[in-house]
């Protein structure tokens, strides 16, 4: 009975030892490529930059909104390329985090040469978010693949922003593509 | 009940060992900063700004001047004989900060060119802000702050101070930093 138990505590550690943020795993990779730009602000960053007053260091509109919709979010992570290899890659990445994390598809959009893959998964209150993300590419804008990753709670009007920075389509444009 | 002492002692022994073979970032600067192929740059806090200079800062300032107790700077830049000692180097510091002590702020990579911004210690009381900076074409450069008590506020409140110009920099301190990046990034 012992020995069951210390072999369960050992693989309990051992699970703990390799239990990595949210987001990474397979996207470490991406870290160390050279025909690929990426970014990644962990946990810990955003723990800090909640200690910090950050209504008096930003100035202006549009940065006192983009830090409101950083209050929450937990980790953020932006990789991008313009090797069409790559994005092969980085979209069968995609794919495999959302369904892996179970995420619910918001939008997808296919048209002229770009497209578009919005994923979000619902937060405790409904009108919340709790994990987000976007892949997209662009065939007509030097083939760059994009993937955003962004974990914490956020807002529908948060998801808009990021919408509008990323020129993703609205969602009527989506219903027209789709008739 | 053996098996408990067996598993304590596995324990003690795991500790043991991970503490007797601890590859820290200290003992990498003080085992390189005499070698030639290194640039170094060994600042104590007081070099940046003097004691005398802070009496007219406002208190907050101060205290946090006074919380970074030293800065390092340890590079190597790659020449043309240094590729494979090149190599080795960066992986024995990817090493080093792998250490479970450093928590990860920010990575970034731009086609290659790696920066990692991480810091040991309590959140509110920080022992080491590491800044790691990794480019294929020239080679690696370890920042480092030490301190006591340092903490997210408290770089911040030097970085708009500095903005507003509050502080008095000592510029001997900075010309050494100078040189350093003109050598290597000329």
């Amino acid at each position: 009975m012992k020995i069951i138990f210390c072999n369960l505590m050992i693989v309990t550690l051992c699970l703990f030892v390799v239990s990595k943020t949210e987001a990474q795993t397979s996207f470490d990779k991406y870290m160390t490529m050279t025909d690929v730009t990426a970014v990644q602000a962990t946990p810990e960053m955003f723990e800090l930059m909640s200690d910090l007053d950050l209504d008096e260091m930003s100035e202006g509109e549009d940065e006192k909104s983009m830090l409101t919709l950083l209050k929450n979010v937990e980790e953020v992570m932006v990789i991008s390329s313009e090797n069409n290899a790559r994005s092969t890659l980085m979209q069968q990445d995609f794919q495999s985090y959302v369904d892996g994390k179970k995420l619910n598809k918001l939008m997808s959009v296919n048209k002229n040469g770009s497209q578009f893959l919005m994923y979000q998964k619902s937060a405790k209150s409904d009108s919340d978010i709790s994990k987000f993300a976007l892949y997209m590419h662009d065939e007509n804008n030097k083939n760059q693949s994009l993937i955003l990753i962004i974990n914490g709670e956020m807002d529908k009007e948060s998801i808009e922003m990021i919408r509008k920075t990323f020129d993703v389509p609205a969602k009527s444009d989506t219903l027209q593509v789709r008739n | 009940m053996k098996y408990s002492v067996y598993c304590l002692i596995i324990v003690c022994i795991a500790v043991l060992t991970s503490c007797n073979d601890d590859p820290s970032l200290e003992k990498y600067i003080i085992k390189n900063q005499d070698d030639s192929a290194f640039m170094t740059l060994d600042v104590p806090a007081g070099l940046f700004i003097q004691e005398k200079n802070m009496d007219g800062m406002p208190e907050d300032v101060q205290r946090a001047i006074k919380s970074v107790k030293k800065a390092n700077v340890i590079a190597l830049p790659l020449d043309d004989g240094n590729k494979k000692r090149m190599e080795e180097e960066m992986a024995e510091m990817d090493e080093i900060l792998s250490d479970k002590k450093y928590k990860r702020l920010l990575n970034l990579n731009v086609k290659g060119k790696m920066i990692r911004l991480m810091y040991s210690g309590e959140k509110d009381d920080m022992d080491e802000i590491v800044i790691y900076g990794k480019d294929p074409e020239k080679g690696f450069g370890i920042a480092r702050l030490l301190g006591d008590g340092m903490n997210a506020k408290a770089i911040t409140t030097i970085m708009t101070a500095a903005e507003k110009n509050q502080l008095d920099f000592n510029g001997d301190a900075f010309s050494g930093l100078n040189k350093l990046m003109e050598k290597n990034y000329k």
